[in-house]
């Protein structure tokens, strides 16, 4: 389902302009300058061509099929575009415009109206009140932003659904910062058709898609939402970011049970029901995302953690065995067999149980000869790797260390500083290795991605 | 508190109703007066029994841990003074455990929605508590437990264990009930539930039903 609508061949811009100061007129040119993959088709009767491309007096005499149209109109004058639409039989439309049921009444009636049509005709309605998607594969890009205020990510393997428009943008422009990528970008606005439920059910189902990121602020439909969440949460993860949700119910008090209700309280009982992973702020909600996406499943909770930096390593035990951010993790007990293996790879006053330590005299290949024992030990499920190139003996080398022990087992990465440490940060991120530039936010990372994995792996019934 | 008339049973009827889907209550009576007493052995609680009441404690509505016939007597005259009218119940206590809080109630998102978590007086300060959509699954039920400071006591603290299947059998009896009698309920209450070993009693609870519908309707169902 929605597969036009994600690999669109041919785009109608209804309301296209050459004025670079209307929304038509942006819209359009970043269409052109992103390079969209397919054909474009410029509608508006005033003109024959805008900036060289042949311009349209209506939908309908567009010669070509045509997969999906940005209507770029006023609220008022939507409904008769969405028509033409129908008529020309596109399958797809991004209704840009606000001025609908945000406004009271009168936009809601309108919204009524286009979404009879949708329904009659078959067409799939995203917005409006929207910025619409972003799909970096075809290099479609129909936010009003100019390209040249936000980064926009690369292509990438999570999706982002976002309710709100402006705070999705700024979030792919975080992303950017380390060069994390994105499958899709889509703004549900105000959602009269295609929801966050819909939207679920279409990236469960997507190749290009390994985890889903999304950021609501309230669902159309709860018990959909919930069933959606649940179905994809089997097959890939979902990270939530949910705003108001510390509302108090205010009725209900004549029971204890609503008196101790609130929105957040029961949205975090859906959202564990459903198997899916929750975040508290968008940082959180990438980086949570990434480690889900990229890392192989974190089957236990008995973790190794290796550092050339004591205090790293002594830090990252406080937070992973408290609750700290999630639930309890296990610092794994190594056995003595394995610690004389360990002490063979290491100066003597470092420490070969766990955190191990390899210290400030630890090399790229000590390194790799201790990942090698750890991983074939049996012991552990997941290791918290610190990449700290800072000291004499160690390098950039040690990427392709963790990279090659990834595919064995879940590796986690925390890389500190700035000098040494943002290069290898990006490195990693290019490679699809999870890393992240504190402690705090790679432990975090780390429970994130077993929460996950406890609901699935445990199995269903 | 609201003035709105409330459709609600408590007391004896309540644990009726829980009693026929499985869950355990107290043994207990409706006295009409200090002579009118239980035919089963103490230590007794008496209680008010009026919907309009919620946090009965802190109302003098409740007295624990009588031994004697005579003040057995005494404690329902008491209460029969302090709340004319209202109907008093008579119960064998039952041995301590943990308090539990358990309720369902309907969330205005996502529906009929299920609470377990610590319970007691001090319940809503507390506020450990943990929400599940109904139906919920035995994984469900033990994952909300775990959510809550409740899970300690299933590998024993301070000397009181709680039996885990036994807890989710318990959870599972509530989101049967509730899915049971979706149409019929507003919400319940059931606190406290005093829970030790695999015995789950529910000493309190309050039944929340949608207008014109009554007991007997609940019963029904089963």
């Amino acid at each position: 389902m929605l597969q036009k609508l994600f690999s669109p061949k041919s785009i109608a811009v209804i309301g296209a302009s050459r004025d670079p100061g209307k929304t038509g007129g942006v819209i359009f040119e970043n269409l052109i300058n992103g390079g969209f993959q397919g054909r474009i088709f410029p509608v508006n009767p005033g003109y024959t061509d805008i900036r060289g491309v042949k311009c349209y007096p209506s939908v309908q005499s567009i010669p070509e099929d045509v997969d999906l149209a940005v209507v770029v109109l006023r609220s008022d004058l939507v409904e008769r575009a969405i028509e033409d639409c129908a008529y020309k039989r596109i399958p797809y439309v991004i209704i840009v415009a606000g001025g609908f049921s945000e406004t009271g009444e009168e936009g809601a009636s309108l919204e009524r109206s286009i979404l009879r049509i949708a329904r009659e005709s078959g067409i799939r309605i995203i917005g409006p009140n929207t910025v619409g998607i972003y799909l970096p594969s075809v290099k479609l890009n129909t936010a009003l932003t100019p390209m040249d205020r936000v980064n926009f990510p690369g292509e990438g393997s999570i999706a982002l659904i976002s309710q709100s428009g402006a705070l999705g943008l700024l979030m792919m422009d975080g992303m950017a910062e380390i060069g994390t990528g994105v499958s899709a970008f889509v703004n549900l606005g105000n959602r009269i058709d295609l929801d966050e439920s819909s939207l679920l059910d279409h990236f469960a189902s997507d190749q290009k898609t390994n985890a889903v990121m999304m950021y609501i602020e309230s669902v159309s439909n709860g018990r959909k939402f919930y069933e959606a969440l649940h179905r994809i949460s089997e097959k890939k993860p979902v990270v939530v970011l949910k705003s108001g949700s510390t509302t108090e119910s205010a009725r209900a008090a004549m029971l204890h049970t609503g008196a101790m209700m609130s929105d957040d309280a029961v949205f975090h009982g859906v959202i564990n029901q459903a198997g899916a992973v929750r975040a508290r702020d968008e940082t959180e909600l990438y980086d949570f995302a990434r480690a889900l996406a990229y890392s192989r499943p974190l089957l236990g909770d008995r973790i190794a953690v290796l550092t050339t930096a004591g205090g790293a390593g002594v830090v990252s035990t406080d937070l992973l065995t408290s609750n700290f951010n999630g639930p309890k993790m296990l610092l794994a007990t190594l056995s003595e067999k394995t610690r004389k293996q360990i002490a063979e790879f290491m100066v003597p006053f470092g420490s070969n149980s766990n955190p191990i330590d390899i210290t400030a005299e630890g090399s790229v290949e000590q390194y790799s000869s201790i990942l090698n024992i750890l991983v074939h030990s049996g012991e552990i499920d997941g290791v918290l790797a610190f990449a700290l190139p800072q000291t004499p003996r160690m390098n950039a080398g040690v990427v392709d260390v963790i990279e090659k022990y990834s595919g064995e087992i879940p590796i986690v990465v925390g890389v500190i500083g700035s000098r040494l440490a943002r290069p290898l940060l990006f490195e990693f991120e290019r490679r699809k290795i999870p890393a992240y530039p504190s402690i705090g936010r790679a432990v975090s990372s780390l429970k994130a991605l077993r929460t996950y994995w406890k609901h699935r792996g445990d199995g269903h019934e | 508190m609201s003035d709105a008339p409330v459709n609600a049973i408590v007391g004896h009827e309540s644990k009726r109703i829980l009693s026929s889907f499985g869950m355990s209550v107290p043994k207990g009576m409706v006295s009409s007066g200090p002579d009118d007493l239980p035919d089963f052995k103490g230590p007794y609680a008496v209680k008010v029994s009026d919907p309009s009441i919620l946090h009965k404690t802190e109302m003098g509505g409740v007295i624990l841990g009588i031994q004697r016939q005579d003040d057995l007597r005494s404690a329902i005259g008491k209460m029969q003074s302090r709340f004319p009218g209202s109907p008093i119940i008579v119960e064998q206590m039952i041995e301590s455990g943990i308090e539990v809080i358990g309720g369902i109630t309907s969330d205005r998102q996502f529906g009929q929605v299920i609470m377990i978590g610590t319970g007691g007086v001090y319940a809503e300060l507390f506020n450990d508590r943990s929400f599940r959509l109904v139906p919920l699954s035995k994984k469900d039920a033990l994952s909300m437990i775990e959510e809550t400071k409740l899970s300690r006591f299933i590998s024993g603290f301070r000397g009181i264990t709680i039996s885990v299947d036994a807890f989710v059998d318990f959870i599972l009896k509530v989101s049967n009930f509730a899915l049971r009698n979706r149409e019929l309920l507003m919400g319940m209450d059931m606190n406290p539930i005093i829970a030790r070993g695999s015995s789950f009693t529910v000493v309190d609870v309050k039944i929340i039903l949608k207008e014109g519908v009554n007991g007997n309707d609940l019963l029904k169902e089963r």
